[in-house]
């Protein structure tokens, strides 16, 4: 499907009386293959409570050391002074920063928008934590654990007020039948995905458990039985990340117990990544999964513990990182918002007002036949409560 | 080609498509898949670019309508409706402007050249006329329209037959530019085999009435897209009525079209006629009569679906905000309120008698609203995505306590007839159809509970007449033909219109004697089917059970084992209220207490169920032990009660255990909870009383309550207003806030009503699937690819229609 953009003052026209004020739609130039980063900027410019908390930064620094934050509150803050209401910018500073800071994505090739998107999250997470600390050193004690700890021990900053939520694992040894059940933080979900599903139905199976054989052993603290054969792994593996490089993933460990992940504390904004590049043995590579995962624009968790802190919380959806092509290292990504009632794509440097219904041409594609497909990949939905709070 | 293809092959490719499910009843079997959509993509989806791609053209819908023949009564009902109405004559051939339809192809032979028995013979001699395999394919009285992409087709239904090939014979196809048919609807009271009246909704919001088989009727309406510019969503003919029909949009707006007023050049001016919390409903503001009649703005967002109560009384509406609505026909007043767990509702169906509302939609359940106490009383999760359809199967619905003194008549019939249905015996089920007519019929009348004339009559009046009556009076902007609604619900009944009205004259004079229980009461069971997106076909059974769990956190109740279940209904049977006590209350009325009668319904409704009557708590098997408050008229009637339900009890057992299918969770369940009430009663007596004396001086005892129900749509009633169910749940305080739903009897949590699980849960499709019709020999289904597939109940062999 071919996007034509209308060009700025038609999408100003087509708004019309409706077009908020203090709002701007702004398109991102594209510096070759760097839609990933476009379309996840985009994404997270219209979540709310991250822009305001990365405009309140830059109101609070003004004349900070450049860093990938700092970079991109000028970013936000540019578009959001911008005289006209809508047109394109270039994000020129943030994307050298970016080639700067890692070295992965110090080239011209396509990366993946949800590798972006956590590096992105992380790195802003430890900039604060590092200006934390260099403004009051007390509040942090050096060596008090590992770095994985490190966040707990302090205060959350704001990434994490808005992004992180609680999953709650419990384990259950099939020795023993000891369960035990301990708490990690996420700052999204990595969501296996069938065919013609929702993805309420992908998540519920976080609590789904299952049996799985591997070679390795798992040790019962309780018992301290090593047990064979049976495995519990659920059937969407979660993927579960912390720090930048600390990936949790259990399908790597496959234990040798039953483990179910809810989720006990839900986060302001739910980042669901759709796991649509699966590597595949047979052609050594990995490969675009086209299933159909619809998405509703209300979500509500069924995966909650009983003790969840927050498990009614009603989400809206309020951006979609679309992967458009037929590989994960071809194609193109562009985003698609809500803002003010009414929803937007960007497709790069340009804009262009979508009507809620054509969301379905995003879900993705029923038949398994491999072709180009766009697919919903990285899904934000934002708590409905959060204004008030 | 299109192909037909039986049994299992349908599909072999891909993964593994279920082509045969059982239930309890016995096993339904892939007959016939037909596929229209291999002609149809060649045609479809090659040269315009305007064409959208299959995936997003609409959703591939199914119309059925069985043709009542030359009956004298409807026809002349019809053709006077139609002459008396000034500038009824239909312009021929108008011209359809941007939705011409390009290529108006007759494959078919010209109906009129196939040799046909005419009208009554036909119908009444069908069910044993057809082992004569007469190939005539328009000698079935039934027809269906098919949608598919900017096609649509009308055909003979064929029923579970697949020697006949149809689809090269279709009686219409019509082929659309720039807009494709989203939906359809048969006129019911026009179907004759000359005459079929066949309004259709357009993706652009324009909307066509034709006869698909005179082709003598062609008119458009919303042409200029003037009226509303979004898609059509759903259309849907006013029940008993010839001229009117109602049309929802993608913009949230529904529009009544008269087809005989003219529609305007301009876009109409509206004024505000009724409103209520986030709905108001316009009159079209204009000298002369034109299209549309009214407006209704309902909630935020598209309206996805609406479906009129079988007692024609009631539209239950659902939309993209979420929420079920259910508002009293004629006089606009918004009278229940209900949100799904999250996300838009998708589609939406009434139980044959009423008395329950089914929604799906993206929270992937399946909910089950019940009207008499304005509550969520179940969820149902089986489903992988999105509920696209959700339908009762009245042919497999028990009913238990559908009426007062009716349920000892109608019980018997209907248990006989589904216990005959059960063993195989598939004619059974048209007695049983007529039953669930008369029954869904007056049943009406008992859901108009606080409406205590409207009540009385059906009890104490004279069968169906006083039914008719009743339809009469409150669809009133329609005008039925008297007697129409019966004749046509008789004459799909085939041969069985005589034992029917032997059947309702049976009923009346039961209906009289009202305390004589001497008949068999089958516990309400029931059966609703649902398809989705997930390509799966789910039956659930609600059984009395689950449908009395009263709200609040507790364990889930269905089909759990034995020792979950026991406290669960203890625990229900001291805070009860649900169809039971209602009939038991009416019951008291009719014998002595109108008043109290009134009050305590609408109590029922108002707030959590409770507890009116410790008496009226007693559940099947509790007991003869009886609380003195209402006297010697509750003794009798509780005495009923408890006699007539235990021997239904007995009864489904055996149902059970004959088809060999039991469901040891529910059966057991029975048991447990009878077993468990003895121990707790002591309890809830003593609980109770206080809490009943509170609400029912809290209500008073007028009998206006039916205008306090009314009003309480408006979120204003009076405080003492016994049905401001909306104030009961919290509602009227904030309804644009769904956060505030959440916990209250209008979006129960998870934990707070009983999840149930799916009955039957079968992947029977490749590609999503979007209509589900259950047909007396039948259960039809279709999906995006737009195959048609039928599956025969279990008994009814291919032989049989």
């Amino acid at each position: 499907m071919m996007y034509c953009g209308t060009n700025a003052s038609q999408l100003e026209k087509e708004i019309g009386l409706e077009f908020p004020n203090n709002e701007r739609f702004f398109g991102l130039a594209n510096f070759g293959n760097t839609c990933y980063s476009n379309s996840v900027l985009q994404a997270l410019y219209f979540c709310k409570p991250f822009r305001e908390k990365v405009l309140e930064y830059k109101a609070k620094n003004k004349r900070p050391k450049e860093t990938l934050l700092s970079c991109l509150a000028d970013l936000f803050y540019t578009i959001t002074t911008q005289k006209k209401k809508v047109g394109s910018i270039a994000p020129k500073k943030f994307i050298a920063r970016l080639r700067k800071e890692k070295e992965e994505f110090d080239n011209y090739l396509q990366q993946d928008a949800h590798e972006f998107l956590n590096f992105l999250i992380n790195r802003i997470n430890e900039i604060i934590l590092a200006e934390r600390q260099s403004q009051n050193p007390k509040l942090s004690k050096p060596g008090s654990g590992p770095d994985l700890n490190d966040s707990k021990n302090q205060e959350p900053t704001w990434v994490h007020e808005i992004f992180q939520g609680i999953l709650t694992s419990e384990t259950r040894c099939l020795n023993c039948e000891t369960v035990s059940s301990k708490d990690e933080d996420f700052l999204d979900l990595q969501v296996d995905i069938d065919q013609n599903t929702s993805i309420t139905h992908c998540l519920r199976c976080f609590s789904n458990m299952e049996m799985l054989c591997g070679d390795n052993k798992f040790k019962c603290d309780n018992c301290c039985s090593y047990q064979e054969a049976q495995v519990i792994l659920k059937t969407c593996s979660l993927k579960f990340y912390h720090h930048n490089d600390y990936k949790y993933n259990m399908t790597k460990l496959c234990l040798l117990l039953q483990k179910r992940m809810r989720v006990k504390k839900l986060p302001v904004i739910l980042a669901l990544h759709l796991k649509r590049f699966k590597y595949v043995e047979q052609y050594n590579r990995h490969i675009k999964v086209s299933h159909r995962v619809v998405f509703p624009l209300e979500l509500r968790l069924f995966n909650t513990s009983d003790d969840a802190v927050n498990p009614d919380r009603l989400y809206d959806l309020v951006a979609v990182v679309i992967h458009c092509g037929s590989g994960p290292n071809r194609g193109h990504y562009i985003s698609i918002v809500k803002s003010h009632g009414f929803w937007l794509l960007f497709d790069d440097d340009m804009v262009d007002k979508i009507d809620a219904s054509a969301i379905e041409d995003f879900y993705g594609l029923t038949s398994n036949v491999q072709k180009s497909s766009e697919t919903g990949y990285i899904l934000f939905y934002q708590s409905k409560d959060y204004n008030n709070t | 080609m299109a192909s037909i293809g039986g049994g299992g092959d349908a599909g072999n490719s891909r993964e593994e498509l279920k082509s045969q499910f059982t239930t309890r009843e016995g096993t339904y079997r892939l007959t016939s898949a037909v596929e229209f959509s291999r002609s149809n993509r060649s045609l479809s989806y090659v040269t315009n670019n305007t064409n959208p791609a299959p995936g997003t053209s609409p959703p591939v819908r199914l119309s059925f309508v069985t043709l009542v023949g030359s009956r004298p009564g409807v026809d002349v009902a019809a053709s006077e409706s139609r002459s008396n109405s000034p500038g009824s004559g239909p312009p021929e051939t108008s011209s359809p402007g941007a939705m011409t339809p390009s290529g108006v192809t007759v494959i078919s032979n010209n109906i009129n050249n196939v040799p046909v028995n005419n009208g009554e013979s036909l119908l009444m001699s069908h069910n044993s006329d057809h082992h004569d395999s007469n190939p005539d394919i328009y000698s079935t009285p039934h027809r269906f329209c098919v949608n598919m992409g900017k096609e649509l087709y009308v055909y003979p239904y064929m029923g579970c037959r697949k020697d006949v090939d149809i689809i090269s014979k279709p009686i219409d196809k019509r082929v659309y530019k720039g807009t494709n048919p989203t939906c359809h609807d048969f006129n019911s009271l026009a179907a004759t085999q000359e005459s079929l009246l066949l309004v259709i909704g357009f993706s652009g919001g324009q909307i066509q009435l034709v006869d698909p088989i005179s082709k003598e009727v062609n008119k458009l309406f919303n042409e200029e897209r003037v009226v509303d510019k979004t898609r059509v969503t759903c259309i849907r003919w006013i029940p008993n009525s010839l001229t009117q029909f109602l049309v929802s949009h993608g913009s949230g707006h529904m529009y009544l079209y008269n087809i005989d007023n003219p529609s305007g050049t301009t876009s109409p001016s509206y004024q505000v006629s009724k409103s209520g919390p986030s709905y108001t409903v316009y009159n079209c503001k204009s000298k002369t009569a034109r299209n549309p009649v009214t407006r209704w703005t309902i909630g935020d967002g598209a309206i996805n679906e609406f479906a009129f109560s079988p007692c024609g009384q009631f539209l239950a509406v659902v939309s993209q905000d979420g929420f079920l609505r259910i508002i009293r026909y004629d006089s606009h007043e918004l009278v229940g309120i209900t949100r799904s767990y999250f996300g838009g509702l998708l589609c939406v169906c009434w139980s044959p008698d009423s008395k329950y509302v089914c929604v799906g939609g993206e929270d992937d359940l399946v909910t089950l609203w019940s009207f008499k106490e304005k509550r969520v009383v179940a969820r149902g999760q089986g489903h992988k995505s999105w509920v696209s359809v959700v339908a009762f199967d009245p042919f497999t619905t028990t009913y238990g306590d559908i009426e007062v003194s009716e349920d000892c008549a109608g019980g018997e019939t209907t248990g006989n007839c589904s216990h005959r249905h059960l063993s195989n015996d598939c004619h059974s089920s048209g007695v049983y159809s007529c039953d669930s007519v008369t029954t869904s019929g007056t049943s009406c009348a008992n859901q108009n509970v606080s409406c205590s004339s409207c009540q009385q009559n059906s009890v104490s009046g004279s069968g169906k007449a006083v039914l008719v009556n009743h339809v009469n009076n409150n669809a009133s902007s329609s005008s039925p033909p008297p007697s129409s609604a019966n004749v046509n619900n008789c004459a799909s009944n085939l041969n069985n219109v005589n034992r029917s009205s032997r059947h309702s004259r049976t009923s009346d004079s039961m209906r009289l004697s009202v305390s004589e229980p001497q008949t068999t009461r089958i516990p309400a069971c029931y059966r609703v089917g649902s398809v989705g997106q997930d390509t799966q076909l789910c039956l659930w059974d609600l059984t009395e059970d689950v449908l009395k769990h009263p709200f609040g956190k507790s364990r889930p109740a269905s089909r759990v084992p034995v020792s979950d279940t026991s406290p669960c209904i203890v625990h229900s049977s001291s805070k009860i209220c649900n169809s039971h006590h209602h009939h038991q209350n009416i019951n008291i009325s009719n014998t002595n207490m109108p008043n109290s009668n009134n009050s305590i319904v609408s109590n029922c409704t108002a707030v959590c169920n409770s507890v009116n009557h410790p008496s009226d708590h007693r559940e099947d098997g509790e007991g003869n032990t009886t609380a003195a408050v209402n006297g010697s008229g509750t003794q009798t009637a509780t005495n009923t009660a408890s006699s007539t339900s235990s021997s239904g009890n007995g009864t489904s057992s055996s149902h059970n255990s004959s088809s060999g299918h039991s469901h040891h969770g529910i059966l057991s369940l029975r048991f447990a909870g009878a077993l468990g009430f003895g121990g707790d009663k002591e309890k809830s007596k003593d609980r109770e009383p206080g809490k009943e004396h509170k609400r029912n001086f809290s209500l008073g005892s007028s009998s206006k309550t039916e205008k306090s129900s009314g009003s309480g749509g408006k979120g204003g009633g009076p405080a003492g207003g016994a049905a401001n169910f909306l104030a009961s749940i919290g509602i009227s305080v904030n309804l644009d806030d769904p956060m505030k739903l959440i916990g209250t009897q209008a979006c129960p949590r998870l934990d707070e009503c009983p999840l149930l699980e799916p009955l039957v849960c079968k992947k029977i499709s490749h590609e999503r699937l979007t209509a589900l019709i259950f047909r007396e020999e039948s259960i039809v289904t279709t999906c995006q690819d737009g195959i048609v597939c039928t599956w025969a109940r279990p008994g009814d062999a291919v032989s049989q229609l």
